[in-house]
C-alpha cells in the first residue's frame, strides 16, 4: 500500500512498518454452522435484505434530520477542483441544453421558410434566436459564477493552509512546554483552544478548562454538552487545518525549532499521514494504539433478493453488529462480481480490547498503515473468494470508509466503485477510473481527520445537513458524523439532477443490477466478525 | 400575428411545415417547462444578482418564442 502523501516513510524507529495481511498471524477461521457455502443452510433473506442494526434504530428516529433540512449538495467532480452545487450544475446543464435545442429550432424555422408559399416566419425565427442566445447567456454567467467561486475557495484554504501550519508549530511549542512541565491539561487545552475558538466557543474555554481536570472523561462530558461546537464547519476546518499541522505540532513539541518545522512542512512531504503514523509509533510506547493480529470468521450466509439501489440503501446495508458484509453476485457464463461493505468504528477506546474497528485502525489507517479493520476486510474478501482479478465495488461509513478507500487504492485488487460516508480517507491515493463517490457532511469532522481533500478522481459530494442550527441534537457529541444524518445526504443524492451525481449513482447501482436482471443469476451475502486475538472480544 | 402567406399552401406543404414546427414548439414548451432555476440555497455570491436577471431574460424570451412559434403553427394549420 502506498504512503498516503505519496512519500515514502521516513526513516525513524517510531514509524511502524506496513503490515501486509497475515505477515502478523493473523487469521481466518472456519466458518460458523450454517454460514459455509456446502452447508446450505442459508434460506432466502425473504426480500429483506437491510440490516437490523444501522443506526437508525428507535433511539435515532427521534432525531434523525429530513433531507429538507439540510442545505445542497456540494460537488466537485473527479480529476477537477471545480466547487458547484448540485442545483447549479444542473442549472447549467438545463441552460446549455436549452441553448443547443434553440439552435436547431431555428435551423428547421428557417429550412421552413424554403417550402413554397410557407407563411413569413423571420419574426418567428428571429424570437427563436434570441431565446436560444439568453440560455447561452445564462449558462455562461452560471459558469463564471463557479469558476469564481471555485478560484475563491481555493484561494481562501491556500491562506487557511498556511496559517494552520504556522499555529500548529506554534501550538505544538506550548504543547511541549506544558508537557514537559507536567501541565497536560493545559498542553491539551492548548491543542482544543483554536478550534473552540473558531467555531465561536471562546466564552467557553473557562469552562473546557475545568473540564480537563476531569482527564478524558471531563473533556467527553464538555463535548456531548456542546454538540454545536464540534459539528460548526469552523470548527471541522480547523480540524482540517490541525491533521495537515500536526507534524509541525509534533515536531515542535518535541523541541524542534518553529523555522525548521515550517520549512519541513513546507516540503510538501509531511501530512497527516506522516502525523498518524508517528502516533502509531509515539501510542505504544505508553500502552495506547497497539496493532495486533486478527482473526476473521464467516458468521452468516444469505440469499438476498436484490441488490441495493441508490446511496440511501447501499448505507443501510453498512453493517453495525459483525463488520463485514459481501455480496457475492453470479451470472451464468459470467465471473462473479461483488460488493463489499465495511462497518464504522465500534470503539473508540485507545487501548483495543480485541476490537479491530477501533482507534489504532483509525489512526493508522489515515497514516497509510495495514491496521486491524484492514487487514480484517482483506481476508474476508479473501475467504469469499475474491481473487486479484474480480471485479469489487466497496462501500463504507466512518472507518468503514477510510478501510473501503485504502482496499480499492491496493493494487492488490481490482476495485472498480467506492462509496463512502464520512470517511477520514481524503488522503488516500485512489486509481484512475473508479466509479463512485466521496460522500461528507459539512458539521462532521472525522473526515477533516485526514487533512486537506488531496486526491482527486473521485466525485466529492458534500452536504449541510442541519441548515438551521438549532435544529441539531443536543444529546449527541457530533451529530453531523451519525448515521441517521448521513442517511439524510443519501436520500439527498438519490434526489439530484446534476449529470454527474446522476452518472456516478446509475454507475454503482449498475454493477450490480446489471447481474441480478439476468436469468439464472443470484445474491449471496455474506456476514463477518473480526477480532484481535490478543484482546477479549 | 403571422401575416398571410403570398399564395395557397398545399397539404404537403403543410405537412413539411407541421414536420418543422412542431418539435420546436414542443422544444419551447419543455424549456418553458423545465427552466434552469438557481435556487437561493445554490451560492452564486456576487454573480447571483445578474444570474437571477439573466434567468428572468431567458424566461421572457422563451415565452415570446413559444407564442410566436404557436402563432406559426396556428397559421400554417388555418391554411388551405
Amino acid at each position: 500500500m502506498i504512503p498516503p502523501d505519496g512519500a515514502p516513510a521516513p526513516p525513524s524507529p517510531l514509524i511502524p512498518p506496513l503490515l501486509k495481511p497475515g505477515a502478523g498471524g493473523d487469521r481466518v477461521l472456519p466458518p460458523l454452522p450454517g454460514a459455509s457455502d456446502e452447508s446450505g443452510g442459508a434460506g432466502p433473506s425473504g426480500g429483506s435484505t437491510t440490516p437490523d442494526v444501522n443506526g437508525a434504530g428507535a433511539d435515532d428516529e427521534h432525531f434523525a434530520p429530513t433531507p429538507d433540512m439540510g442545505g445542497p449538495l456540494v460537488v466537485t467532480s473527479p480529476g477537477r477542483t471545480t466547487v458547484a452545487t448540485d442545483g447549479l450544475r444542473t442549472a447549467i446543464e438545463t441552460a446549455a441544453r436549452i441553448a443547443s435545442g434553440l439552435g436547431h429550432a431555428a435551423r428547421r424555422i428557417h429550412r421552413a421558410e424554403l417550402v413554397p408559399h410557407a407563411p413569413p416566419l423571420a419574426a418567428t425565427a428571429l424570437a427563436v434566436h434570441r431565446a436560444a442566445d439568453a440560455a447561452g447567456q445564462l449558462e455562461g454567467a452560471l459558469r463564471e459564477a463557479v469558476d469564481r467561486y471555485t478560484d475563491a475557495e481555493r484561494r481562501a484554504w491556500a491562506t487557511f493552509d498556511a496559517t494552520m501550519s504556522v499555529e500548529g508549530a506554534l501550538a505544538g511549542e506550548a504543547i511541549g512546554v506544558g508537557v514537559r512541565a507536567g501541565a497536560v491539561a493545559a498542553a491539551a487545552l492548548a491543542l482544543l483552544a483554536g478550534p473552540l475558538i473558531a467555531a465561536g466557543g471562546l466564552a467557553l474555554l473557562p469552562s473546557l478548562r475545568a473540564s480537563l481536570k476531569g482527564g478524558a472523561a471531563g473533556l467527553g462530558r464538555f463535548l456531548v454538552a456542546h454538540p454545536q461546537l464540534l459539528s460548526n464547519p469552523r470548527f471541522v476546518a480547523v480540524v482540517r487545518g490541525i491533521a495537515d499541522g500536526m507534524d509541525e505540532a509534533v515536531g515542535t513539541a518535541a523541541g524542534e525549532p518553529v523555522a525548521l518545522a515550517l520549512i519541513r512542512g513546507a516540503t510538501g512531504r509531511t501530512g497527516p499521514a506522516t502525523s498518524a503514523r508517528l502516533l502509531m509509533g509515539l501510542g505504544p510506547k505508553v500502552g495506547l494504539l497497539e496493532e495486533s493480529p486478527v482473526d476473521v470468521q464467516r458468521v452468516g450466509r444469505q440469499q438476498v433478493t436484490s441488490p441495493a439501489v441508490g446511496a440511501a440503501e447501499r448505507l443501510a446495508r453498512v453493517p453495525e453488529d459483525d463488520q463485514v458484509r459481501i455480496e457475492k453476485y453470479t451470472a451464468p457464463g459470467r465471473d462473479p462480481r461483488y460488493v463489499v461493505y465495511v462497518a464504522p468504528t465500534r470503539t473508540f477506546d485507545p487501548q483495543p480490547e480485541g476490537e479491530p474497528f477501533d482507534l489504532a485502525s483509525n489512526v493508522g489507517g489515515v497514516g497509510g498503515i495495514d491496521v486491524g479493520s484492514i487487514r480484517a476486510t482483506e481476508l474476508a474478501m479473501k475467504d469469499a473468494g475474491i481473487t486479484s482479478s474480480s471485479q469489487v465495488q466497496l462501500v463504507g461509513f466512518s472507518q468503514g470508509g477510510m478501510v473501503a478507500a485504502r482496499v480499492a487504492a491496493d493494487g492488490g485488487w481490482n476495485a472498480v466503485g467506492l462509496q463512502t460516508f464520512g470517511a477520514p480517507s481524503g488522503n488516500v491515493t485512489l486509481p484512475d477510473g473508479i466509479q463512485g463517490m466521496a460522500v461528507r457532511n459539512r458539521e462532521d469532522f472525522v473526515p477533516a481527520l485526514a487533512g486537506p481533500q488531496t486526491d482527486h478522481h473521485l466525485l466529492q459530494v458534500q452536504r449541510t445537513v442541519y441548515a438551521d442550527p438549532s435544529q441539531m441534537p443536543t444529546d449527541q457529541a457530533a451529530p453531523g458524523h451519525q448515521r441517521v444524518a448521513y442517511a439524510a445526504t443519501a436520500e439527498a443524492i438519490d434526489a439530484a439532477r446534476s449529470t454527474e451525481v446522476r452518472a456516478q449513482s446509475a454507475a454503482l447501482d449498475g454493477f450490480t443490477s446489471e447481474y441480478a436482471e439476468l436469468p439464472g443469476s443470484t445474491i449471496t451475502a455474506y456476514s463477518y466478525h473480526a477480532v484481535r486475538r490478543d484482546g477479549t472480544g | 400575428m403571422i401575416p398571410p402567406s403570398d399564395g395557397a399552401l398545399d397539404a404537403a406543404g403543410r405537412a413539411e411545415l407541421l414536420r418543422l414546427l412542431v418539435p420546436v414548439a414542443d422544444e419551447l414548451h419543455d424549456a418553458l417547462h423545465d427552466p434552469p432555476t438557481v435556487s437561493p440555497g445554490d451560492w452564486l455570491g456576487p454573480a447571483s444578482e445578474a444570474c437571477g436577471r439573466l434567468e428572468t431574460e431567458l424566461r421572457i424570451r422563451l415565452l415570446h418564442a413559444a407564442t410566436a412559434v404557436d402563432e406559426a403553427l396556428a397559421s400554417v394549420r388555418g391554411l388551405s
